[in-house]
């Protein structure tokens, strides 16, 4: 009775530290599947775990550059000075872009709706015996899967059945 | 160079890890770049990977700068004191300014959108590319970076973001140029009487050639590591999954239609 493991992940080293200690371990029969997501994940502040190329900050920051500019030039003419009118004109240059790209990108994200819970980006399949499963479901925790679920595979016999069908189906198409 | 030595003949990499930082093809905005062309020549051509080119642009920009006094001419400009400009610029050198200025907008543009094509390029033949390095002087690898994290580490002092994620070369330059402006400006001392709340002091002692060079600088170092966290971030992702769909996906594999416990 083997047991087989279906875990997903966040692309991380994590991912390839659970499939090399595993493979030391000598628990070789590991399927990886990477997810295409990120496409439907629009967030509008990138982090580690979702950069969709969305940003905020292009136009934001160019604009924060010129307002500085401006406003140190300006500042050493006005009372305040180049410090203050310096910040000023980042502040607002930069506030300016920030409003100009968050408008722009809520108007394009309508219609899709940004998840708030962490996605699985790496589905991890692992077989292994019933003796290794508590050593593999450890791994699979150890390195921060977002979720496990362990199956006990079917009989020997309904498994050799599968194996059949498999390999005869291709053989009555020819 | 490594294309015909190597087995595998590639035609076009993704990206490459070298130990001075990791060099990525990815799709820019063109107008951004040339954006910041225009904050600084030279600035345009860091972020798409030019550095040798994007240093001569910025020292000479630099160079003519000084010489001319260009930026005290802004600032008299700007405050509407147009003879005082006129007469602070040095018309000896100031046309030598404009090609070279104007050259590095276009370049930069022109440059991006061929980089945007290699890309889509690259992306398509997908070939691998070394994800680690280690040399005598750098270890360097592929990871995750957290965009905001650069971008706080470069609002303290600039080039510190661009270290965080390993632009080795974009770091040091823009190092050097903070701490030279920082100390020809006399910009701390500006800020002491600034902190005072004594404004004309702080306003007296700033100077104003050297202080306008700052924003600019500034604002480079947190543009240039936070949009370069974000992309370094999904190279990893997209490397990763190569990996497992090369080395973890072998044929033999059978799924097993099991009852979960």
């Amino acid at each position: 009775m083997d047991i087989q493991f279906f875990s997903t992940f966040q692309h991380s080293h994590y991912v390839e530290l659970a499939i090399s200690k595993l493979k030391v371990n000598e628990i070789v029969n590991i399927y990886a599947v990477p997810l295409d997501n990120r496409s439907m994940d629009m967030k509008l502040i990138d982090s580690m775990h979702g950069a969709d190329g969305t940003s905020l900050v292009d136009i934001g920051l160019v604009l924060a550059m010129m307002g500085g500019t401006i406003g140190v030039a300006r500042g050493f003419v006005l009372h305040w000075g180049p410090v203050f009118w310096g910040l000023i004109g980042a502040a607002g240059g930069f506030a300016i872009g920030f409003v100009y790209d968050l408008i722009k990108n809520l108007i394009k994200r309508k219609k899709i709706r940004a998840s708030k819970s962490k996605l699985g980006e790496v589905i991890l399949i692992v077989q292994c015996t019933n003796e290794q499963a508590e050593f593999v479901e450890q791994t699979l925790w150890g390195n921060l899967a977002l979720g496990v679920a362990k199956t006990r595979m079917q009989t020997a016999q309904i498994e050799a059945a599968a194996t059949d069908n498999q390999i005869n189906l291709p053989l009555l198409e020819n | 160079m490594n294309n015909f030595r190597n087995k595998y003949r590639n035609r076009y990499y993704q990206a490459n890890v070298t130990p001075f930082g990791t060099i990525q093809l990815h799709q820019r905005n063109p107008v951004i770049i040339a954006l910041w062309s225009v904050a600084f020549p030279g600035f345009g051509h860091f972020l798409v990977h030019k550095f040798v080119t994007g240093f001569a642009l910025f020292f000479w920009e630099f160079y003519i700068n000084q010489l001319t006094q260009l930026n005290t001419a802004i600032i008299y400009s700007f405050n509407g004191n147009i003879t005082q400009a006129k007469a602070v610029l040095n018309e000896k050198y100031i046309y030598l300014y404009i090609p070279v200025y104007l050259f590095a907008i276009w370049d930069s543009y022109r440059t991006t959108v061929d980089e945007n094509k290699i890309h889509l390029l690259a992306r398509r033949e997908n070939a691998r590319y070394p994800n680690f390095s280690v040399s005598p002087f750098e270890m360097n690898y592929l990871d995750k970076k957290k965009p905001w994290i650069a971008l706080i580490w470069s609002m303290t002092i600039p080039s510190l973001g661009q270290l965080y994620i390993h632009r080795i070369i974009a770091a040091v330059l823009t190092l050097l140029m903070t701490m030279f402006i920082v100390i020809n400006s006399n910009m701390i001392e500006g800020l002491h009487y600034f902190l005072l709340g004594n404004f004309p002091k702080s306003r007296e002692v700033m100077g104003a050639q050297w202080l306008l060079y700052f924003p600019s600088i500034y604002f480079f170092g947190m543009y240039d590591s936070y949009s370069n966290a974000v992309e370094l971030t999904k190279l990893f992702d997209w490397e990763q999954a190569d990996f497992l769909k090369r080395n973890h996906q072998q044929e033999n594999f059978v799924l097993h239609k099991g009852e979960k416990i």
